[in-house]
């Protein structure tokens, strides 16, 4: 039953997936993680998830591009070139070696695959305002695209501070705050409501009742994206905390696959969602 | 399929974003999620917190009681006899460890009455890593004690196959809660290889949520034994495994 109080989760509940209420997936990675045993890494086994819980679209990172761009990037374009209507790509910034001339050449040539970039200064030691990723910020910020970012409460390279140097410095790309600044939960509301291209992303925040309420309670259910890390974290499992968690059924439906599709409007490859409540 | 869940917590000392201080709170959490019986403890004072908790649960139907254990030789609680006894009449099913609460070494020489009187009358121990039992000293007390019948709960979200799997495939008597092991994919793969004979459904409510491990359990790609095994059968097989006299 997971939650009386709500018809979507009832449903949710029987069927497992819900053909009127798509997932969007903002967050993923693919291919083997030395640090882990994950036993559905291929693209074909993510796409077995997908299809089981109605995932619509993942928008991912490979763990190889992660730390060598050069080699994972080709494989993960491989990925999006064999299955482009459910796999888009985010291009690694892997900031302890950058390239960005070519990086931003390989982006250029794929607008249809790359929707954007993916950092992670944490495991680099690295800011995220530090002038070395300059090029992608403003190639981001001209061509609209989404940037996903690692992002956690008390860091100092990708903390509360830094995200807002960048959304405030480059209003025209959208900012995906990955991990919603885990931990900072105030003031990841705060930045939400303040600036207007900053989104909540919900990996690793769904295993923390209450979070994802207080973000609600502040009024941000718009401002709020599904993702799971996938290959790490069950979809049904995410799913299965949004349908617990203290909201309606309305506020579900834009984390779940609304504010998804509107920002991914900008790009004209996305098909307009024909979904009926 | 009943869903039994091995790990609910309530009480003053707990540390949650949404805290859950008493029983009546987490009644009705149970019956809007769907969960019909659970194992609950008391995040609190420990000789207090344990005669609070029987008080809680008396008389509610699905709920049962896990004590803290602390070291005997100050003589705070009763000894393990005593405990049996009183443990029966009060609905009381396992033992927990919380030696960063307590303050004492989980080693073998610190508690070897209670591991003693647990692997001679089947007592769980409920062991959360979170709880300042690391792996390591877990597997001391296995090395010395195989048979013993542990609730084990890494606190800790990162895939943990690699540091799990061989305490299920080493000791008969391991069962995995299953609160932090939500990586896609697991269940299908370990009770593939190890059978659902190990795994338990657990919320880690109120830190956590009970539908979200709930949803991932009913829909695996498993035979509805497995799952009802997993949801609640294999936690009344080892509460029904209990030798109180």
């Amino acid at each position: 039953m997971i939650n009386s109080n709500s018809q979507l989760a009832q449903e949710f509940w029987e069927k497992g997936r819900l053909t009127h209420c798509p997932i969007l997936d903002f967050h993923a990675h693919m291919g083997e993680d030395p640090l882990s045993y994950l036993p559905r890494y291929s693209a074909e086994a993510m796409l077995q998830t997908m299809n089981t819980c109605n995932t619509i679209l993942t928008c991912f990172c490979g763990f190889e591009s992660l730390a060598a761009p050069a080699a994972g990037e080709l494989k993960d374009l491989e990925v999006v070139r064999k299955y482009p209507d459910r796999f888009k790509a985010y291009h690694s910034v892997f900031s302890m070696g950058l390239h960005p001339e070519e990086d931003l050449e390989r982006v250029a040539q794929n607008p249809d695959a790359f929707v954007g970039f993916k950092f992670l200064c944490d495991y680099n030691n690295v800011t995220l305002s530090d002038s070395r990723h300059d090029p992608y910020w403003k190639y981001a910020d001209e061509n609209r695209l989404l940037v996903l970012s690692h992002t956690w409460g008390g860091s100092r390279f990708n903390g509360p501070e830094e995200v807002e140097k960048i959304v405030s410095q480059y209003p025209n790309l959208i900012f995906l705050a990955g991990h919603s600044l885990h931990g900072d939960w105030g003031k990841a509301a705060e930045l939400a409501g303040k600036y207007e291209n900053l989104y909540l992303e919900l990996t690793a925040v769904l295993d923390d009742r209450g979070a994802l309420e207080l973000f609600i309670e502040k009024g941000l259910s718009q401002k709020l994206l599904f993702g799971t890390d996938l290959p790490w974290f069950s979809t049904h499992h995410g799913i299965g905390a949004v349908l617990s968690a203290e909201m309606t059924d309305e506020e579900r439906r834009n984390i779940f696959y609304r504010n998804g599709a509107r920002i991914l409007s900008r790009f004209g490859w996305f098909p307009s969602l024909n979904v009926p409540n | 399929m009943i869903f039994f869940d091995c790990n609910v917590s309530y009480g003053i000392l707990g540390k949650w974003l949404r805290p859950v201080r008493t029983i009546n709170d987490v009644i009705p959490a149970l019956e809007s999620a769907g969960i019909q019986k659970a194992v609950v403890s008391r995040v609190d004072l420990i000789i207090g917190g344990n005669k609070s908790l029987a008080e809680d649960i008396k008389g509610i139907n699905g709920l049962y009681g896990v004590w803290t254990l602390i070291p005997t030789h100050t003589g705070e609680i009763p000894d393990p006899e005593t405990m049996l006894k009183l443990m029966k009449e009060n609905k009381i099913i396992g033992w927990r460890l919380n030696p960063n609460l307590a303050r004492f070494i989980p080693k073998v020489f610190v508690l070897r009455d209670w591991l003693e009187a647990a692997c001679a009358r089947q007592i769980p121990i409920f062991i959360n890593t979170g709880d300042g039992v690391s792996l390591e000293t877990l597997a001391d007390l296995l090395e010395k004690f195989p048979e013993l019948t542990v609730v084990l709960t890494y606190k800790n979200v990162w895939p943990s196959d690699r540091l799990l799997r061989p305490f299920v495939a080493e000791y008969p008597n391991v069962y995995l809660d299953m609160t932090y092991c939500f990586i896609e994919g697991a269940i299908e793969s370990i009770a593939g290889k190890y059978g659902s004979g190990w795994l338990l459904y657990g919320s880690g409510f109120p830190e956590c949520y009970f539908g979200a491990n709930m949803l991932m359990i009913k829909h695996a790609d498993i035979s509805e034994i497995d799952k009802a095994a997993i949801a609640g059968e294999n936690l009344s097989r080892i509460i029904a495994e209990v030798r109180y006299d």
